[in-house]
């Protein structure tokens, strides 16, 4: 088999199920909006109550035509799909040029008649292949939902474009760290990143040429289904293909299994012995804690100071004020309403923080590291229970950090702020944290080979369902089975106490179940 | 052996399946305190598989494990407080250093001796400051043994514990071998180097296909095995010795017999006492050609 062939057979699955996700989304959304809308008038509606809404503004990107099937389309979905497709690429091109180097396979490969260049290559075609295979779904998705087939191509190019950059600027820090993870964490960065400077661009018109510096930014400005811009789309491509160049001139300076930026030699000498797994736990995972609570702590400080312009934009015009502002019967138009909207994204944060931790309990394990300590005689329910109380307590650090920092971001912005309003809206969403960690540590015990595909699964199937079940004329009880849809938008709203201790019985449940599942089942290696 | 003393360790029709696969097939060893103990077979035979089970790590389908007396699975923690393991491939941590890992390691075990451990280093000449991917192979094998050797459990559990080490390095293995035994410790030694079985265990069991083929000293399996013997006569022609006692395989060229010969060497001897003998060599079997003759056995 080729290397190109060997590149596409490990990607072709992951592509074909997320070109159907976005594919589903694209029908669904088409069919709400023509079915909720149906009249000019109504459409007007739209346009004057989404269009006008800094906070959506914010998260979504700018509105265009919103009065159109397509223009709502690219709006409401354009931007979250680019973010699920970058996403998906960076997952998976690190996974493709890191993944099998991290496990010594490449070595084979390499010191045959494959230069490791040629491999690289092969690898990228693979990957670009896939980008326009999820473009051409998409794109098709679009036609036959009956959208201009000019538009359906170019927001097919606009969702595949967000996997070529992000998939490219993967490509070049795996050139750059080792192993797998940290090249995707570094990437994973970069996009949220890029996510909050277009943001912050988009919520404030003094504040657009933001957007000008962020890929994000660059694929907004497609805008499919009215005054497209191709040229944002070449700059796109473009700077997918010059990332794609440097990472195949990096490789050739780089030695097989290292990274260009070496970890070697590097680090302070521990004065004091680690004695324990738990000590053990808490040096290994505190280097990755500071790296999620400075992404928190990011993220926090953009929401909060966001918060002050966003809301006195809507106060000003009370006539928006009034069609906007009860969402789930609170008022968004006030700062804790925004701040009760932010804490979603702390809450999905800290969803997929909780499940990674897990998953690196389940790579000890794999890579044999957790049988030193079992067999020089740890317990294996006690290893666990460290494990978790880390993770448990780092969760809880986190939610702290995200609440202070917001809070710090609407007091920089020179507005007032009620600090524990803040820590209570963000310690509010980490009984879905918990059931996330949870629902992971039940896959551990039983399935510990898949434990992966749970974390991340469980939490992007909930996160789907409630894009479904946002979609007007969706069926209540969709919505319901999103975890996420169960978290109310404290401080707006009281906290939904019901919610809270039902989702962390259901996590505890489930972490004690894993423990038993764990104690009787053989120790699995990779 | 008698059964008066509790076995070191001691398996009583280990069974180990993985769906219909039999990886180990009621498997019944037992292993006396301060035995050198050797375990032999080919890749996939189940040596693995039975250590596994031993450190608590894999359940058994059926059958028990025992260390010391106590079920390895339902009492894992307490086999792990006699018990030093060093597997074939030592999974290190990225970001600990050796020196760091010898303390977590022999924290968790209750305690060493320092002074033995700094003699260990030196034997093994391992640089402990450096962190886990830095070390090689072989240096990352070092880390495992001396942890091991250096909490000086009652049983060592050492499954193919010298892959990648250089010859030396070898040596120094086998001295702190020897330096367990010394003590009254208990070895269980998984190879796949037969030199270093034939030069420290007392006993040896072979396994083959999830099966115990033979246990026994090497004294007891070389009376199992043919002896290869080589005559030459002063003159021709040679006498006939294929009707002898134990004699097999009889190759005459020109005054040199060569045959096999099973069981003792009397009856040769009487049969060569008329005759003019020039030399007369009998070598005994390596551990090697009986490996090879048992897995010949049977085939497949």
């Amino acid at each position: 088999m080729s290397p190109l062939g060997l590149a596409w057979r490990l990607l072709w699955r992951t592509t074909l199920v997320w070109t159907a996700v976005v594919a589903v989304v694209v029908a669904s959304a088409v069919a709400a909006y023509q079915s909720a809308y149906p009249t000019e008038a109504s459409r007007q509606v739209v346009v004057t109550v989404l269009g006008h809404n800094r906070a959506f503004d914010a998260l979504y990107g700018r509105p265009v035509a919103l009065e159109t099937v397509g223009g709502f389309l690219a709006w409401r979905y354009g931007a979250t799909a680019t973010v699920i497709i970058a996403l998906w690429a960076l997952l998976a091109v690190s996974r493709l040029l890191r993944g099998d180097e991290d496990e010594g396979r490449t070595d084979l490969l390499v010191a045959g008649p494959v230069s490791a260049r040629s491999l690289l290559v092969s690898q990228l075609g693979a990957f670009v292949l896939a980008t326009l295979v999820i473009s051409g779904g998409t794109a098709l998705t679009c036609a036959a939902s009956g959208l201009p087939i000019g538009g359906s191509v170019l927001f097919g190019a606009m969702v595949g474009a967000g996997g070529l950059v992000f998939g490219a600027l993967a490509a070049v820090t795996s050139q750059l760290v080792a192993p797998r993870r940290r090249a995707a964490g570094w990437a994973g960065g970069l996009l949220g990143a890029a996510y909050l400077v277009r943001a912050l661009g988009d919520a404030t018109p003094a504040r657009s040429w933001m957007t000008w510096t962020t890929p994000l930014g660059w694929i907004e400005r497609i805008s499919p289904f009215r005054d497209p811009s191709w040229p944002a789309l070449g700059v796109v491509v473009v700077v997918s293909g010059l990332l794609g160049v440097v990472a195949v001139g990096l490789r050739e300076h780089r030695d097989t299994g290292e990274g260009l930026v070496s970890a070697v030699g590097s680090g302070r000498v521990r004065t004091r012995p680690i004695t324990s797994p738990l000590a053990l736990d808490w040096t290994m995972a505190r280097a990755t804690l500071f790296a999620w609570t400075f992404g928190v702590a990011v993220t926090g400080l953009v929401l909060g100071f966001l918060a002050v312009d966003v809301v006195e934009y809507m106060q000003q015009d009370q006539n928006i004020n009034e069609m906007t502002s009860r969402i789930g019967g609170a008022s968004i138009a006030t700062i804790n309403g925004f701040l009760g909207l932010s804490f979603g994204v702390v809450a999905l944060v800290l969803a997929v923080f909780a499940g990674a931790q897990v998953v690196a309990a389940r790579e000890e394990e794999g890579s044999g590291r957790a049988e030193n300590l079992l067999t020089a005689g740890a317990g294996r329910v006690r290893w666990l229970a460290g494990r978790v109380a880390v993770i448990a307590g780092s969760v809880v650090a986190l939610a702290l950090v995200g609440g202070v920092t917001t809070w710090l971001g609407v007091v920089l912005s020179g507005s007032g702020s009620d600090l524990p309003a803040a820590l209570r809206g963000s310690l509010n969403v980490v009984p879905v944290a918990v059931l996330f960690g949870g629902l992971t540590v039940l896959a551990f015990g039983l399935l510990p080979r898949a434990t992966a595909i749970v974390a991340f699964g469980a939490v992007a199937l909930a996160y789907v369902v409630q894009l479904f079940g946002s979609i007007a004329e969706a069926p209540g009880w969709l919505l319901d089975l999103s975890p996420f849809a169960h978290v109310a938008p404290v401080p707006a709203l009281p906290a939904d106490l019901t919610s809270a201790t039902v989702m962390v019985a259901i996590g505890l449940v489930a972490t004690a179940a894993g423990a038993v599942a764990f104690a009787r089942r053989d120790i699995a290696s990779a | 052996m008698s059964g008066d003393v509790v076995p070191a360790l001691e398996t009583v029709e280990l069974t180990k399946r993985f769906g219909s696969f039999t990886a180990l097939d009621a498997l019944s060893i037992r292993v006396q305190p301060g035995e050198v103990y050797g375990f032999l077979g080919p890749n996939g035979a189940g040596k693995t598989t039975t250590i596994r089970m031993a450190l608590g790590l894999a359940r058994p389908t059926s059958g028990t494990v025992r260390i010391f007396g106590v079920d390895a699975w339902a009492d894992a923690s307490a086999g792990h407080r006699r018990v030093a393991f060093v597997p074939g491939e030592f999974a290190a941590w990225p970001k600990l250093r050796g020196g760091e890992v010898l303390d977590l390691l022999g924290s968790i075990h209750g305690g060493f001796d320092a002074a033995f451990r700094t003699e260990l280093i030196e034997r093994f000449e391992f640089d402990p400051s450096k962190k886990g991917r830095e070390y090689s192979k072989g240096n990352r094998q070092k880390i495992a043994l001396i942890a091991a050797f250096m909490v000086q459990p009652d049983l060592l559990v050492l499954d193919e514990p010298t892959s990648g080490l250089d010859p030396l390095m070898e040596q120094q293995f086998r001295a702190c071998v020897e330096v367990a035994r010394g003590r009254g410790q208990t070895v269980f030694l998984s190879s796949h180097i037969l030199s270093e079985v034939e030069a420290v265990c007392d006993r040896v069991a072979i396994l083959r296909n999830g099966r115990l083929v033979e246990v026994g000293t090497l004294d007891d399996l070389r009376k199992l095995n043919t002896r290869e013997v080589e005559v030459s006569f002063a003159t021709t022609p040679v006498p006939d010795l294929s009707a002898v006692d134990g004699v097999e395989q009889v190759v005459v060229e020109g005054s040199v017999v060569r045959l096999r010969l099973r069981g003792g060497p009397s009856p040769l001897l009487a049969a060569l006492a008329p005759h003019e003998v020039a030399s007369l060599d009998i070598r005994e079997p390596s551990l090697e050609e009986m490996f090879l003759t048992f897995y010949g056995e049977g085939g497949s």
